[in-house]
Order: structure tokens, then C-alpha cells, then sequence
């Protein structure tokens, strides 16, 4: 049986597709049997983020529909056989599936591999509900602004309402700019944990090699050079697992980001 | 029938929900009311909200609320228990004006509540009598309590206490930066947080004191 998790946010555009590829990717490099769900149907991405866009022939709105079996649906990664995608579709909405279509399916697949990852939509409607119904355990995403704290908190009270202990509910701080924090200019992490008072699983700077990443539809966790990334969301990856690896403090963030801007400098050079 | 029902008593017009498991199916259901009622409602007519298993559907008060309010409607109470007896399970036909009260025994009060968590934005506690948080009331967390409201934490989302009119409810709070005070129909916005903070009503006032500047004598005058 998998262990099943949904990325989610409240508030759009914080990182959960990003963050669902990455984590997904390093679980299923270190060997799990991993299989993420595209729940953002009508505004599906998390297959270009992979780089699976061009290999989707059937979407879950197929599924539901009883014109294909699930396992027809499921889009292997080119490079990891045990990363799979369940593909949204672009033309059907969020109403056309139900908490229960999406209970069924996780169902269906959740004896076939070890993790299930669901990016959930933005906002708190029908998309979220979908997403959230399968999973036993939530990641909370946030930015270090008001707004998208103000967001997770709402839905970590819409998780508890729908019976998840706060022992479930991971929350990872996204784009995180150690800099700002030094300067004044930022919440801190004591800031967030205090407003939102549940358990940090991660701390992610913002970085322009996600943007990078992501352009090339190749998830960082299999670019080359993009270590510092990787150890950070590797980090995640173990803890979730349950591993009692600390989070990088704020001197730990910033250091590495100037080491590896003196590495680059030092090749510019040459 | 559905679990919904629109009630015409002494105190206005009383929506009335039983029971529901999904929330989209309970707002369909209130707008198919509504609508069969189109062009009955006064401009100005505040409508109570009246919830059966408080303890079950507390937490979705405020989205229900802010629901029927996007309908253009006022509400005025929200009411906690059974429709009394006396009540006919009329439906509100066309303008048939009842004029049955749900008198609800102002003096029996329900023993205080306690609650250790954190109320989240979108969450609200509702009781009838005194609540006890022990916790955070986040930004967007509302209670509302027909007693006393006392928060061992930092309040700052909405607090509402007597509810149904005791203008001398208090509210206490650790740390006091609330979004909105109400205590009984008064209402206060804060513009600085106060530690260690007694709210009450004086003069038809809500004033919010350090605690150690209050004249309890005054405050504490003619508690049940
Ligand atoms: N740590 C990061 N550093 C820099 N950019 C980032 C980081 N995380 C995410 N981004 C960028 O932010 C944008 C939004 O990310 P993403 O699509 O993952 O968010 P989302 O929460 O899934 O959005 P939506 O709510 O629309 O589904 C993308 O352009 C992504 O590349
Ligand atoms: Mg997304």
C-alpha cells in the first residue's frame, strides 16, 4: 500500500508543482516506486515540469470516464521506470471528478508502488477537495509573505476539519531568501512557525535554478551541478521518510548559496 | 424536503439547517430556497442562522455566513439548537408571516468551553456559553460565545461574545490584537495590540484595558 500524500497550498503559484516533481523525482531515484497525480485538471503543469508532456495519451478524465483502465493512463518517466504520472486534462474541469472518482483511483494504483504524490490546485474548491480526499498525509506549502501564510493556514484549518491530525501536515517554507532574513526585510522562520504553529519538514530557497529546472522540463533533482538543491530537497525527502535529519539553519542556507556562487565565479574566470 | 428550511418567527426570518454532509450540496440547496422565495425579503431584513449539531458543523459557520451574505442577505444571529416545538414545520409559502417566536431559555446557559488548539483562519467556535481557548485565534478564526470569552493565547481574528445581547459578557485575552470585537452589539477595532487585556462594555463602549488598570467592581456588576 502506498503512502499518500497531497501537496497543497491555498494560495497559487508557491512552488507544490515544483515541489511535487522534485520530491517525487528523489523518491524514486533512491529506488521507491513513486506515482504523482496531476489533480490541477483544466490547468494541468506538473507534465512539463517533468518533461512528460509530449508522451500523455490518456488523462485521469479518461479514467473516470470508464474509457481506460488507470494503469492505461499512467505515463512513465523516460529516465526513472518507477516514476509515473497520472496526467490531468486540459479540456475537462474540476467538477467533472469527484472526491470519490479520486478515492477510487489512488485505490486502484496504491498496491503498485510505495508513494503517491497529488499536486493539488490553488484555492479551497472542488479541485482541493478532490485532491485532498485520497491522502493520508498533507505537505503544506508557503512562501514566506502574509498572504501565502494567511492561505496555509486556512487550509491546515480545512485539513484539520477534514479529520487530519497536525501530526500529518508538513509544512516547507518555499523561496526562502536567506538575505532578506539577515537584512530585516522577511519573515523568519521562527515568524512562520509561530503564525502557523505546525511542524516545519523544509526549508527551500528560492533558487533561478528551479527556474532553469523547470524550463528545460528536466526536474533538479536529475540536473548535474545542481547539488546544493538536491541535498536540500533530499533533506525533505528523508524526513518524510522519518529520518531525524536537521534543516539547514539560515548561516547554512546562505553559506552554501555563496559557495556555489564562488564556484561559478571561479569558472567564469578560466 | 432537503435539510434546509426557511422560517418565519418573531425574531425574523430563520434559516433553519438540519443536517448536511457536503457543504457545495448544503449551498445549492440554500440557494434553491432562497430562490423560490425571490422578491419576498425586505431590502433591510437581517436573517438568523440557526444550526442544529452545533458541535458537527461549528467550523463551516463562517463559510456559510459569508455565503448567504454573497446573496446579498444580512445576517443578523446565529442560533444554535432545535427549532422549538411550537414552531410549525411550515415552509415559508408565499408571504405567510408567522409570527411564533423560538423563544430560547436566555437562562439556561451551557457550561463553559474548553478548547486547547489553535483556531485557524476559516474555523470558528461557537457556544452558547463561555468559551475557554487555550491556543492562538489566528487571523480569520472567529468565536463566538454567548458568555464570556477567554483567550490564554494571541487573539487576532474575530471575537464575539454575548452573542444574544449580555452586554456584560468580557473577554480576556493574553495577547489582544483582534480583527473585530463585538460584545453584545458593540463593536471595537483595535489600532495597537494590548497585553494582558480585559474587554467590556461601558457607556454603550466596547473599551479594551490592560488588565491591572480594570475596576473589576464595575466589570464584574450584576453577573448572573
Ligand atoms: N524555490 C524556488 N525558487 C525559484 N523559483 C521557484 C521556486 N519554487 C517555485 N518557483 C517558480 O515559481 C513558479 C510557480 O511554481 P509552481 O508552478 O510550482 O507553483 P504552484 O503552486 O504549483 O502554482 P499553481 O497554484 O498555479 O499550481 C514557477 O515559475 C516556478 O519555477
Ligand atoms: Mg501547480
Amino acid at each position: 500500500m502506498a503512502k499518500v500524500y497531497v501537496i497543497t497550498s491555498g494560495k497559487g503559484g508557491v512552488g507544490k508543482t515544483t515541489l511535487t516533481a522534485n520530491l517525487g523525482t528523489i523518491m524514486a531515484s533512491k529506488g521507491d516506486r513513486v506515482a504523482l497525480i496531476d489533480a490541477d485538471i483544466g490547468m494541468k503543469n506538473l507534465d512539463v515540469v517533468l518533461g512528460l508532456e509530449n508522451r500523455i495519451v490518456y488523462t485521469s478524465m479518461d479514467v473516470v470516464n470508464g474509457k481506460v483502465d488507470v494503469f492505461d493512463a499512467l505515463v512513465r518517466h523516460k529516465q526513472l521506470k518507477n516514476l509515473s504520472l497520472l496526467p490531468a486534462s486540459q479540456v475537462a474541469t474540476k467538477e467533472m471528478i469527484s472526491p470519490d472518482d479520486m478515492k477510487k483511483i489512488v485505490s486502484q494504483i496504491s498496491e503498485k508502488f510505495d508513494y503517491i504524490f497529488i499536486d493539488c490546485p490553488a484555492g479551497i474548491e472542488r479541485g482541493f477537495r478532490n485532491a485532498v480526499a485520497p491522502a493520508e498525509e498533507a505537505i503544506v506549502v508557503t512562501t514566506p509573505e502574509l498572504p501565502a501564510i494567511t492561505d496555509a493556514d486556512r487550509v491546515i484549518g480545512l485539513l484539520e476539519n477534514m479529520n487530519f491530525e497536525d501530526s500529518k501536515i508538513h509544512l516547507i517554507i518555499n523561496r526562502f531568501k536567506p538575505h532578506m532574513v539577515r537584512h530585516g526585510d522577511m519573515l523568519t522562520v521562527d515568524d512562520i512557525k509561530s503564525a502557523l504553529s505546525i511542524d516545519i519538514i523544509g526549508i527551500v530557497p528560492d533558487s533561478e535554478d528551479v527556474i532553469v529546472a523547470t524550463n528545460k522540463g528536466i526536474p533538479l533533482a536529475l540536473m548535474d551541478g545542481k547539488d546544493k538543491m538536491g541535498k536540500i530537497l533530499e533533506g525533505i525527502v528523508l524526513r518524510l521518510k522519518g529520518e531525524d535529519v536537521p534543516i539547514p539553519t539560515l548561516e547554512e542556507l546562505e553559506e552554501k548559496q555563496s559557495w556555489w556562487k564562488n564556484f561559478r565565479n571561479l569558472f567564469k574566470r578560466d | 424536503m432537503g435539510n434546509v428550511d426557511l422560517r418565519m418567527t418573531k425574531r425574523g426570518v430563520v434559516l433553519y439547517i438540519e443536517e448536511y454532509d457536503d457543504l457545495d450540496d448544503l449551498f445549492v440547496q440554500i440557494t434553491n430556497k432562497f430562490s423560490q422565495l425571490n422578491g419576498f425579503f425586505a431590502e433591510d431584513d437581517k436573517i438568523s442562522v440557526m444550526l442544529k449539531d452545533k458541535e458537527k458543523h461549528s467550523k463551516d459557520i463562517t463559510e456559510i455566513i459569508s455565503f448567504i451574505e454573497k446573496m446579498g442577505f444580512k445576517v443578523g444571529e446565529i442560533l444554535v439548537g432545535e427549532m422549538s416545538q411550537n414552531v410549525k414545520q411550515k415552509t415559508l409559502s408565499v408571504k405567510e408571516k408567522l409570527s411564533l417566536v423560538d423563544e430560547e431559555d436566555k437562562s439556561r446557559m451551557n457550561p463553559t468551553k474548553v478548547i486547547k488548539k489553535t483556531v485557524r483562519s476559516g474555523q470558528a467556535i461557537v457556544h452558547d456559553g463561555d468559551v475557554m481557548l487555550i491556543g492562538n485565534l489566528n487571523d480569520g478564526g472567529e468565536i463566538i460565545a454567548g458568555g464570556n470569552v477567554v483567550v490564554i493565547g494571541e487573539a487576532r481574528g474575530v471575537i464575539r461574545a454575548g452573542s444574544r445581547g449580555n452586554e456584560e459578557a468580557i473577554i480576556y485575552a493574553v495577547i489582544m490584537s483582534p480583527e473585530l470585537i463585538q460584545i453584545a452589539n458593540y463593536v471595537i477595532h483595535l489600532n495597537e495590540p494590548v497585553v494582558n487585556a480585559i474587554g467590556y462594555v461601558r457607556n454603550g463602549k466596547v473599551l479594551v484595558e490592560r488588565f491591572d488598570t480594570v475596576k473589576f467592581g464595575q466589570v464584574m456588576n450584576h453577573r448572573e
